[in-house]
């Protein structure tokens, strides 16, 4: 077998090497055919054997060129930050939140110079932005992802991605939201860019309000673009904890306008209203003026956020003289009907003259407190001697931190007893040469409406996790009894006289509720002195008097127009918030509400003999309801229990709302503006319960 | 008409490979094609169609009658340049980046250049064999069909298409080889095509930018280098096993339409070391099958048909996944029965045919030839 093999291949060797064989054999033709196929057969394989050699090392080896460079390329570290809890006022309404909100961007990589500008005029139509600003960003041809605008409309999404597909497209990114809009919002502070709380409780409680921040690496294609499968990683990042504070989302806003409507008749440079649950320390509304809305995170004003209710120490002035009244009770050193020689409103003490606005001869302590007599108050201050004064200030609060926790937040100040001339003495009892904060002023008040025990002022009431797990839930603390709960019942007793006749404090009356309060107008202090025109116009009140509920503090800094007292300009403001709030914590009302030439009725349509024409019953349609005469604009008390309607027609909704106030009488309210018609008619009588209906217009 | 046996193992293989390729059609192109064309399977749909197309046409040409092949030869030749030429016709020729490679009919592109490859082989076989192999008769053998692949290569070289027409020179070169072209021919041959293709190289910037950027490519890793870090990053990343099916991630766009030219990287990545040797064996059981029916085919004109068909698809995998892992400088040639390509597989799958053909008509299916028959005859057939 293997001999014709070996003849065969020298035969075709013989062939191959010939010089020139001339006519070929086709025999060997095909032999020789064979072998190079077989040949290049062989060389193919070889190389393909080179390839798999080349493929070991290119594929198993360790290369850091390129390992790093595929590290870079194809992944980014991202950071999903969770989004911010909410922030709840104590009903539930939300008063920040967090939302998506688009984003545009951009792949500039992907424009031709031509593209640029036209593409940022007509985005800058489309979205109300900057073509300049537009045009920078979009020329920088070397990146590939670019943040053109943060928050754009959502309508426009659909039509911003059509433009130029592929290079421009909606990222979404949680966005803060407050929906109260301005609302409490120097008190909520903002968030920055960062997701970071920048001001207010936003600040305050930005460890529990931030979420968790889920890091991971994300696998991405060429332009940047996400394309891991894993699923959103966002779900992975948990929500931040949910704040539920003590503010009183309606309380909140009576005290925002009370604030507005005293921008409006007094014009102050800037305004503060606090209000305070006396017996838990809660903090019920804290408002500020000036303010801004925090959605507008671009245009803010961050200065209009300052919430000046805990960062302004301003001297008290006036408002302070109760406290030490209260103090100079509480050691015995007078009581509310003892006399006092207010020197006829000029008093030496040392180099010094302290004078009265309102010269007074010899009066009442009480009186001492409604006149607002400086050389009353400061001869108690002396009385009582200078150590036992400021300790018994400190044990009201002031100078000590408030418990809120706010940023910015300053503790005032207090001579230090030790070597203090007598003028210093006479002056801080008259609340000169000592500062405090608003919430500072509002715990002192409450602890003496609280019968004398100062209760810690607190605004957060709790925290949840994400999936509803209380964190922490804040109780009443009781801090210590400052003064005697008979000297607390005197003082407040003195302070209701204020806003009696005569008194400083009278356009500060609540509507159908009594109250304690005091005055202030303190000289303000610019550039180390006393101005000459500036004043801090505040009003401090406990409302209902007889079992204070709430303390209001009202505060006008530098008032521009009109009376600086502060009975005028802080007054009507502690009175719209007394009213509004007693009135919707369902506190009943304890005195009769006095007519107001403004919000009186209209005078009754008059006949042609000029006498008012009497007003006809509409038909009865049911026989249910006994029919009485017509009364006036209250719920008159029936023989059998139920309660006969008054005539609402041409009133306001406020009318409305206090004439059945407290009678358990469901009211449905349709419209706004002036009463037109209602159902049942005037004179039914209606039993607690039972429903009436009003259309306004 | 005798039954015909055709080479089952060679056809088997052509299967798994189409198989293969489609999947790895789909992975590359999925993505990109989901987000620039609404449709993650517009390639495999479009390369599906092709392989029917060659499937059909590559069938057809088994079963056409051997003598057939030869009897039309020319005419093939003659509608192939026409081919070539209506590519510069405006209107009907369709340029895709500056170049004139496609015959365009609606959303159908038809590329001559591929049929080209096969006509000019046919040709050949089938003049040296009819001159009897006699090759030393330089005037009347030797030079009319070193004559044959010149138009082809002319026509294409003007597209530009220089890859392809390299391809065509080789695959001629490798013919005359095997019809027993003298050695001293075959140096100077070779010697010429080197220098010919060498001032062609140079003669275009671009070209020697690529060489020589190939030779380094970190120097400018954003520029020429781009592609073949690109290509490396993918191999390297797929390791022994791969990274998984669909898990590429260089195809996210780092890799240029990585379901044609790059498809190799991308199987690369996600199947492994493993899958580059199992791809590797594959080509060489084919080209192996391919040689085994160049020598059983029963005339010359067979075997050199089979021969430059095999070889043509061989060194074709051969410089494509040498580019793609950056041993050879890039060309621009496509990964036999892998890469996506309309025409590249209908031409190859007629390839295929060629080859399935001449396997039906070889010397195994009969006894072992002792005597050289002429072919296309009667009496050859008969002999059987």
């Amino acid at each position: 077998m293997n001999k014709p093999v070996a003849n065969d291949l020298s035969a075709w060797l013989g062939a191959m090497l010939a010089p020139d064989p001339g006519t070929v054999d086709r025999a060997t033709l095909m032999a020789r055919a064979r072998f190079r196929a077989s040949l290049i057969m062989v060389g193919v394989i070889l190389g393909y054997v080179v390839l798999a050699l080349r493929a070991v090392p290119l594929m198993l080896m360790p290369d850091d060129r390129l390992q790093a460079k595929a590290a870079t390329q194809f992944q980014t570290a991202v950071e999903v930050e969770a989004p911010r809890g909410d922030i709840l006022g104590r009903d539930g309404t939300v008063l920040a939140t967090s939302v998506e909100m688009p984003a545009l961007r951009a792949d500039p990589s992907k424009l031709t110079a031509e593209q640029v500008g036209p593409l940022a005029r007509e985005l800058a139509g489309m979205l109300g932005l900057d073509a300049a600003d537009l045009t920078e960003k979009l020329s920088k041809s070397e990146r590939r992802d670019i943040l053109l605008a943060s928050q754009i409309s959502p309508d426009a999404v659909d039509a911003v991605e059509k433009l130029v597909p592929g290079a421009l497209w909606v990222d979404y990114q949680s966005t803060r939201f407050y929906p109260g809009r301005a609302l409490a919002a120097s008190l909520l502070g903002m968030v920055g860019q960062n997701n970071q709380g920048l001001e207010g409780i936003e600040r305050s409680l930005d460890k529990q309000l931030r979420g968790s921040t889920y890091r991971f690496v994300q696998q991405r294609d060429r332009r940047g673009r996400n394309i891991s499968t894993a699923g959103d990683a966002r779900a992975r990042a948990h929500a931040g904890d949910s704040v539920t504070l003590t503010i009183e989302p309606f309380i909140q806003r009576a005290a925002e306008d009370a604030l507005d409507q005293m921008m409006i008749t007094s014009a102050p440079a800037a305004a503060i209203a606090v209000v305070m649950d006396v017996k838990t320390g809660e903090i019920l509304a804290i408002a500020n003026r000036p303010n801004a809305n925090p959605n507008d995170v671009s245009t803010i004003d961050v200065s209009a956020m300052r919430n000046r209710a805990v960062a302004d120490a301003h001297e008290p002035g006036s408002v302070l003289k109760p406290f030490v009244v209260g103090l100079a009770v509480d050691k015995g050193i007078n009581k509310a009907e003892d006399l006092i020689d207010c020197e006829g409103g000029s008093w030496r003490v040392g180099n010094s003259i302290i004078n009265d606005d309102h010269p007074h001869g010899v009066v009442t302590l009480s009186e001492v407190v409604k006149y607002s007599s400086n050389i009353g108050t400061a001869k108690l201050a002396f009385a009582m001697g200078a150590e036992e004064m400021m300790a018994g200030l400190k044990r009201f609060g002031f100078t000590q931190p408030s418990g809120l926790n706010l940023p910015s937040e300053v503790y005032g100040f207090l001579r230090n007893p030790k070597g203090i001339r007598p003028i210093e003495v006479a002056t801080t009892a008259f609340g000169q040469g000592m500062t405090a904060t608003a919430v500072q002023l509002a715990a002192a008040l409450a602890a003496v409406g609280n019968d004398g025990v100062r209760m810690k002022p607190y605004l957060v009431s709790e925290v949840r996790d994400r999936l509803g797990y209380v964190r922490l839930r804040n109780r009443p603390v009781r801090v210590e009894r400052v003064i005697s709960e008979e000297a607390a019942d005197s003082l407040v007793k003195m302070m209701i006289t204020v806003l009696e006749t005569g008194g400083t404090g009278t356009k500060a009356r609540p509507e159908g509720f009594s109250a304690a309060g005091k005055t202030g107008t303190a000289q303000k202090v610019v550039d180390g002195h006393y101005s000459a025109t500036a004043r801090v116009s505040s009003f401090i009140g406990l409302t209902p008097a007889n079992d204070p509920r709430l303390a209001i503090v009202v505060i006008g800094d530098t008032p521009t127009i009109g009376s600086k007292y502060g009975g005028i300009v802080a007054g009507p403001g502690f009175s719209l918030i007394a009213t509004r709030a007693l009135r919707y914590l369902g506190v009943p009302e304890d005195v009769p509400i006095e007519p107001k030439p403004k919000l009186a009725p209209p005078p009754p349509a008059l006949g042609p003999d000029g006498l008012p024409l009497p007003v006809v019953p509409p038909p009865m349609a049911m026989p249910a309801p006994v029919k009485v005469a017509p009364g006036p604009a209250q719920l008159t008390w029936l023989a059998d229990g139920r309660m006969s309607v008054p005539d609402l027609t041409g009133r306001s909704m406020r009318d409305v709302l206090v004439a059945v106030d407290g009678a358990g009488v469901e009211v449905s309210l349709v419209g706004s503006g002036r009463v037109v018609s209602q159902n049942p008619a005037p004179g039914y009588a209606l039993a607690a319960g039972d429903r009436l209906e009003v259309v306004l217009q | 008409m005798k039954a015909r046996r055709f080479d089952l193992p060679l056809m088997g293989l052509v299967v798994v490979l189409l198989i293969l390729g489609l999947v790895m059609v789909q992975s590359a192109s999925g993505p990109v094609a989901a987000d620039r064309l609404d449709d993650p399977w517009y390639y495999v749909k479009r390369q599906l169609a092709a392989i029917i197309v060659g499937i059909i046409g590559g069938v057809g040409i088994a079963f056409t009658p051997y003598e057939w092949l030869r009897r039309y030869a020319w005419a093939a030749y003659a509608a192939v340049i026409i081919g070539l030429i209506l590519v510069f016709v405006p209107g009907l020729g369709h340029r895709v980046n500056g170049a004139s490679r496609w015959i365009g009919m609606g959303s159908v592109n038809l590329q001559p250049s591929e049929l080209a490859k096969l006509v000019c082989v046919l040709c050949m076989a089938h003049f040296i064999d009819e001159k009897g192999g006699r090759l030393d008769d330089v005037k009347n053998v030797l030079l009319p069909a070193l004559a044959i692949p010149v138009p082809l290569m002319l026509l294409i070289v003007m597209e530009p298409d220089f890859g392809t027409t390299v391809i065509i020179g080789g695959m001629a070169f490798l013919t005359l080889v095997v019809a027993g072209l003298r050695t001293r021919f075959i140096y100077a041959l070779f010697g010429l095509g080197v220098t010919v293709g060498a001032l062609v190289a140079v003669a275009e910037p671009y070209r020697l930018k690529r060489l020589r950027s190939f030779m380094d490519p970190w120097a400018d890793a954003a520029g020429s280098g781009y592609q073949v870090i690109q290509s490396m990053i993918a191999f390297h990343s797929g390791g022994l096993t791969g990274r998984g099916l669909g898990e590429s991630q260089a195809k996210h766009l780092f890799l240029p339409e990585p379901w044609t030219d790059f498809i190799g990287s991308v199987l690369g990545e996600e199947l492994g070391l493993i899958g580059v040797l199992a791809l590797l064996t594959l080509y060489g059981l084919l080209i192996w099958r391919g040689m085994h029916v160049a020598r059983q085919a029963e005339d010359l004109f067979g075997a050199l048909l089979a021969t430059s068909l095999t070889a043509a698809i061989g060194l074709q995998a051969f410089f494509n996944l040498g580019v793609v892992m950056g041993i050879v400088p890039p060309k621009g040639l496509v990964l036999p029965f892998m890469s996506y390509g309309a025409s590249a597989i209908v031409a190859q799958l007629f390839a295929v045919g060629l080859l399935l053909n001449v396997s039906a008509n070889s010397a195994a299916g009969a006894r072992a030839p002792t005597i050289y028959r002429p072919s296309a005859t009667a009496e050859g057939v008969l002999a059987r």
